[in-house]
């Protein structure tokens, strides 16, 4: 992939009142990317988007696009887009005018502004719509305008502030494809801000995570997903989300062992890494994925099963150990009953280890042969 | 059923008064102003003789050799206070929509002047206009204005000012931030996002606003008639087919008629306008 850099925030705050919205944030996206920042509401990722469109002056640190200083241009010359939540379409003009704007206030000529509007109206499949006016339209193909309005001006950068938050479900999956198919098709650079982990996760070809107005883990999808840098992250990141069991690692002969405060969980069956060696004694809290353990005939706990729920293709075991309650992932075709024990195994390969106190991740996979 | 029923009745009683209420005066107006003179006080609402005269009398008081005689050396053909009425309300009109647009979308988008000064320039319309009169009279002298339609003008333009930034304030709100900066963002300047985008949206209220400083221009007596020696505007004419030596009904009433066309034409171009603007906020949800 091409790694030249479109966009650098270095050491960028942001502050209103006494709230800091961004909190010395720095990354890097690079040309042809589709980077996505995620995070809960109020994270602070629509107004790092708004800093890095212009809307928003950042207090401190500083905004590059394309290895130039913009942190003083303002928002019309930084030849960035911006495609809204919603009251995306100016209502007043109807979508051909709606797409033409950017060209008509840059006094393009009406021919190539005609040309302009008609290329991007084919590949956003608005054609049809042109005298439809702006605020007949439904949500989804507003978007669509909106995106067209960005992308006849050519910008160097596309930023979206959640574009499909409001559009409902069965069209905003289509949508998304589509979206990542005109990515492709123009190379365009976009930025893409979502609370949506499932929507990160599919488009983005990196993301960053963020959370009380930093970031705190930058990475492809796939790293993010099964390397996640803490506690947070592991939750907010995956559906169903990652369980967790709290206790002490210990070790009885040879076995790598969480101790509970009321059972004991046999992690591994030897102990080969040093770095598992030193966290012996630690107060922890071990993670997993739900498809990264099994219910089987034998194994190292126990549980009952409480609930069974079928989501789409799988069922997803609500299992109760002791006080701790985990959901494991099995087979649709399976046959489980509400209230049959089980026992239940977790890959050690697949294992989070997470410092109690703070959350953060401390080792990823427990090796055992 | 029969609560249904009698509910409708009372419905159609009550709006049938009103309806009396209102058409009453105006109908007895124009039935006064094609009365003679001899028919004036007589209370009929169908005149027996109709005639022009009070018409006559108005556009050119000067060609009448009747009763009117005695009066025309103080009247003047009612064209000249139309058309100085239609100057002062259409330059206070344009002068305070075009201010008031742009402290509106100050106060709007900037908070500026702020809430407090802006709810303290209604203060000037919570206290009665003769308060004003005396300090009024004062200016415009030591400004040379007295006598001067364009005075006037600029006098309604401030004492409407408030009113167009309160209304149109309320439609500015209404439009999201979001489209004016979609528009910086696609490369226009503040001032292309503000006439391309905002003012498109608001025309409606500015010509709700503006009809209604355009009425309240047009109808104003009391400034009129203490600012103005000569050059009169309608309203202060009007008054004054009731005079020293006599009244003369008929023509005040004929005068009151055409004065009361222009808004009526007026409301009548705009009424597409009107109904937009009144559903504003409505039509948003």
């Amino acid at each position: 992939m091409n790694r030249q850099e479109a966009v650098k925030l270095e050491n960028v705050t942001k502050r209103f009142g006494n709230v800091v919205a961004v909190n010395n944030v720095s990354f890097e996206v690079y040309k042809g990317e589709l980077f996505s920042l995620l995070g809960p509401s109020g994270c602070g990722k629509t107004t790092t988007l708004r800093i890095i469109s212009g809307l928003e002056r950042p207090d401190e640190g500083r905004v590059y696009i394309e290895g130039t200083d913009v942190t003083e241009l303002p928002a019309r010359e930084r030849r960035v887009c911006l495609v809204f939540q919603e009251y995306a379409v100016f209502p007043h003009m109807n979508v051909y005018e709606n797409i033409e704007f950017g060209l008509k206030v840059k006094m393009l000529p009406r021919a190539e502004r005609d040309k302009k509007v008609k290329e991007v109206a084919e590949l956003l499949e608005l054609v049809d719509y042109l005298n439809y006016k702006g605020g007949r339209l439904g949500l989804s193909d507003q978007q669509k305008v909106a995106i067209a309005r960005c992308l006849v001006v050519e910008p160097k950068l596309l930023l979206l502030d959640e574009p499909l938050t409001l559009v409902d479900a069965r069209v905003r999956e289509r949508m998304r494809r589509e979206l990542k198919r005109i990515q492709r098709e123009l190379g365009t650079t976009m930025i893409y801000v979502t609370h949506d982990q499932l929507e990160a996760l599919m488009l983005s070809d990196r993301m960053a995570v963020m959370r009380n107005g930093k970031i705190i883990q930058i990475g492809t999808p796939e790293e993010i997903y099964d390397n996640p840098a803490d506690m947070f992250i592991a939750t907010f990141v995956g559906s169903p989300a990652m369980n967790f069991l709290e206790g002490v690692l210990e070790v009885e002969e040879g076995m790598l062992i969480l101790k509970t405060s009321s059972y004991k969980y046999v992690l591994s069956k030897s102990i080969e890494s040093s770095a598992v060696q030193n966290l012996i004694g630690t107060e922890v809290v071990i993670g997993f994925r739900p498809e990264d353990a099994e219910v089987r005939h034998s194994g190292e706990v126990e549980g009952v099963i409480k609930l069974v729920e079928i989501v789409e293709d799988r069922k997803i075991l609500h299992i109760k150990i002791n006080e701790d309650e985990v959901k494991v992932l099995a087979d649709i075709f399976t046959s489980f009953t509400e209230g049959q024990k089980v026992k239940v195994w977790i890959n050690p390969l697949r294992l989070h280890i997470f410092e109690k106190k703070n959350g953060k991740k401390l080792l990823k996979g427990v090796v055992s042969r | 059923m029969i609560r249904k029923i009698l509910a409708k009745v009372v419905i159609c009683i009550v709006l049938a008064v009103a309806v009396v209420w209102t058409i009453t005066p105006v109908m007895w107006m124009i039935s006064l102003s094609f009365k003679t003179y001899g028919e004036w006080r007589t209370p009929s609402l169908i005149p027996h003789n109709p005639t022009l005269d009070n018409y006559i009398m108005l556009f050119s008081p000067q060609s009448i050799t009747t009763i009117f005689i005695a009066y025309t050396a103080v009247l003047e053909p009612i064209t000249r206070p139309l058309i100085r009425s239609l100057i002062i309300s259409a330059t206070a009109t344009v002068i305070a929509i075009i201010i008031g647009f742009f402290t509106a979308y100050g106060a709007s988008r900037y908070n500026s002047p702020g809430s407090f000064t802006l709810f303290f320039t209604l203060l000037t319309r919570m206290l009665p206009p003769a308060v004003f009169v005396t300090p009024i009279v004062i200016y415009f002298t030591t400004l040379a204005l007295i006598d001067n339609i364009i005075g006037l003008a600029l006098l309604y333009a401030a004492t409407t000012l408030t009113y167009a930034v309160w209304i149109l304030k309320g439609f500015i709100d209404a439009i999201p931030i979001e489209w004016e900066e979609a528009a910086l963002l696609e490369g226009a300047s503040p001032l292309q996002a503000i006439f391309k985008v905002v003012i498109p949206i608001v025309r409606p209220g500015m010509v709700v606003a503006g009809l209604f400083i355009f009425l309240m221009s047009w109808t104003e007596l009391l400034f009129a008639l203490v600012l103005t020696n000569l050059n009169v505007p309608l309203s202060v004419q009007v008054s004054k087919y009731v005079t020293a030596v006599g009244a003369l009904w008929g023509v005040q009433a004929a005068a009151a008629l055409v004065s009361s066309i222009i808004p009526l034409v007026i409301g009548y171009l705009i009424q597409r306008h009107l109904i937009t603007g009144f559903t504003f906020g409505l039509v948003r949800g």
